[in-house]
């Protein structure tokens, strides 16, 4: 031993690789608006009780609720609708149905299963619509130049990695999106496709595996 | 396509295990203990799942990055917000009426929760009307529109505050199988007139000219009563609140 033992309150915070994905120059926990690890330990109950605030009718808490979600939203109906301003839509639909039935939340799933539900369920309504009008915006791969300035500007390799998430199927690239950046459980993916917990699992499966495929060995998805 | 039995037609490159098929929640920490411990012992065992959790974990810090995405939260907050403050107007003028003779109350959240009870659905009712509205096509209601001139690129919803329409102080979606001359003459009977629209959604634009706002709120609820309009909604918020109480109601003569 070259040094004396520390005392346990300074061990704690020694640096801490408890965890295996926080490494690199992306720092994966601190995405705004997504909770971190200790905002998660702690459950959903600061959401629940802004819940019930907002079944209160109080409009501060609305506020907090609205500000707490709109990123994540934006992100993953991005992803869905390929444009920020049906995103945006989703967005509020979505807010302004949970104030309207905020008083019908049960708490049989987390505040963000129950969110995240709504805003699926009225993303796939518009996206029917907008298939029927032919703008088939899900269908649309990114192209080598951005259609129009909606779509992301990418660096290239982004640019890869969304051109090869468009060749996945809807609800494999939403999988994928649930569990990586919203770090959604495979049972709260279950709650909010509403599909087998088994489906998900499964969809996560294959979309893995074209995922590596698509961006090549040498690339993320797949290590020789 | 959704049903999927077993693992059956797994990959057989990758590893087919119930672990395997476990492991992104594993990296993100969302497994409950039992499966987590299931999963760690077969990365101790397996190879191949110990190169996939490394390239798993690089992929999800690729999906991560935001690149040059940017959240402007605050307009999509206001304009939700002004939703809420009208639906509480709407919802304020009956209850008002109804509670007072008999001089008992519920407590305020009680009140207003039964009335949202009573609202619930509205907004995807009227959405969902105007999706039909979109659907059917803007032939009929198209030529209005070109009769006005107006150019219509943007993508309005009904959810977006109308900033750019001066003369606008309600927005309307109409039934379908309205004629053009049924829409002329609602319109001209409650003294409105179309701004603008209709959007690719189907909502037109609807002003009264120099009007009071007691006679903006008269002709709102005439076109909510008349069953040929699917929403109609005041697109002007802030200012003197609309008449919601009975006294600033005009009443109907017997």
């Amino acid at each position: 031993m070259n040094r004396p033992a520390l005392p346990g309150y300074l061990q704690a915070v020694e640096p801490c690789p408890a965890r295996p994905a926080a490494t690199g120059d992306i720092p994966l926990d601190p995405v705004e608006g997504i909770p971190t690890l200790s905002e998660r330990a702690e459950g959903d109950a600061p959401e629940r009780r802004l819940l019930a605030r907002v079944a209160e009718g109080d409009r501060d808490a609305f506020r907090d609720l609205y500000l707490r979600y709109h990123r994540r939203l934006a992100r993953f109906l991005t992803r869905l609708t390929h444009r920020r301003e049906d995103a945006e839509e989703i967005i509020n639909d979505t807010m302004w149905i949970v104030w309207q039935r905020a008083a019908d939340f049960r708490g049989a799933s987390r505040v963000s299963t129950w969110i995240m539900g709504i805003a699926y369920r009225r993303a796939l309504k518009m996206i029917r619509r907008a298939v029927t009008h032919e703008r088939a915006m899900l269908l649309e791969a990114v192209d080598d130049e951005p259609s129009n300035d909606q779509v992301v500007e990418s660096s290239a390799d982004r640019k890869l990695l969304e051109r090869a998430l468009a060749q996945l199927p809807l609800e494999q690239r939403l999988v994928l999106e649930l569990t990586y950046y919203l770090d959604h459980s495979c049972e709260e993916i279950a709650d909010i496709m509403e599909c087998p917990v088994n489906t998900v699992k499964t969809r996560m499966f294959h979309a893995r595996r074209k995922l590596r495929v698509l961006l090549g060995d040498s690339h993320a998805a797949g290590g020789p | 396509m959704d049903a999927h039995p077993m693992d059956g037609d797994m990959p057989a490159a990758a590893c087919d295990s119930e672990a395997a098929r476990l492991l992104p929640w594993h990296l993100t920490g969302r497994l409950a203990a039992a499966d987590a411990a299931r999963v760690a012992q077969h990365l101790g065992q397996c190879a191949t799942c110990r190169a996939d959790y490394e390239s798993q974990r690089a992929l999800r810090e690729r999906l991560r990055d935001d690149g040059p995405l940017e959240y402007a939260p605050q307009a999509g907050l206001a304009a939700t917000l002004a939703r809420i403050d009208e639906l509480g107007r709407e919802l304020a003028a009956p209850a008002r009426a109804s509670s007072s003779p008999a001089g008992v109350e519920l407590p305020a959240p009680a009140r207003r929760a039964a009335r949202l009870r009573a609202a619930h659905w509205r907004a995807p009712q009227w959405l969902a009307a105007a999706v039909v509205v979109q659907a059917i096509g803007l032939g009929v209601l198209g030529s209005l529109l070109h009769a006005r001139g107006t150019a219509t690129a943007g993508y309005e919803t009904l959810s977006t505050p109308v900033a750019d329409a001066p003369g606008g102080q309600l927005r309307a979606v109409f039934a379908a199988d309205m004629t053009l001359g049924q829409l002329a003459d609602l319109l001209s009977a409650r003294g409105l007139q179309v701004v603008s629209g209709p959007t690719e959604a189907g909502v037109y634009t609807l002003g009264l000219g120099p009007a009071s706002h007691a006679a903006v709120g008269t002709a709102l609820r005439a076109l909510r009563a008349d069953p040929r309009v699917r929403f109609a909604e005041p697109t002007r918020l802030a200012g003197p609140a609309l008449p919601a109480g009975p006294a600033a109601v005009p009443q109907a003569r017997p």
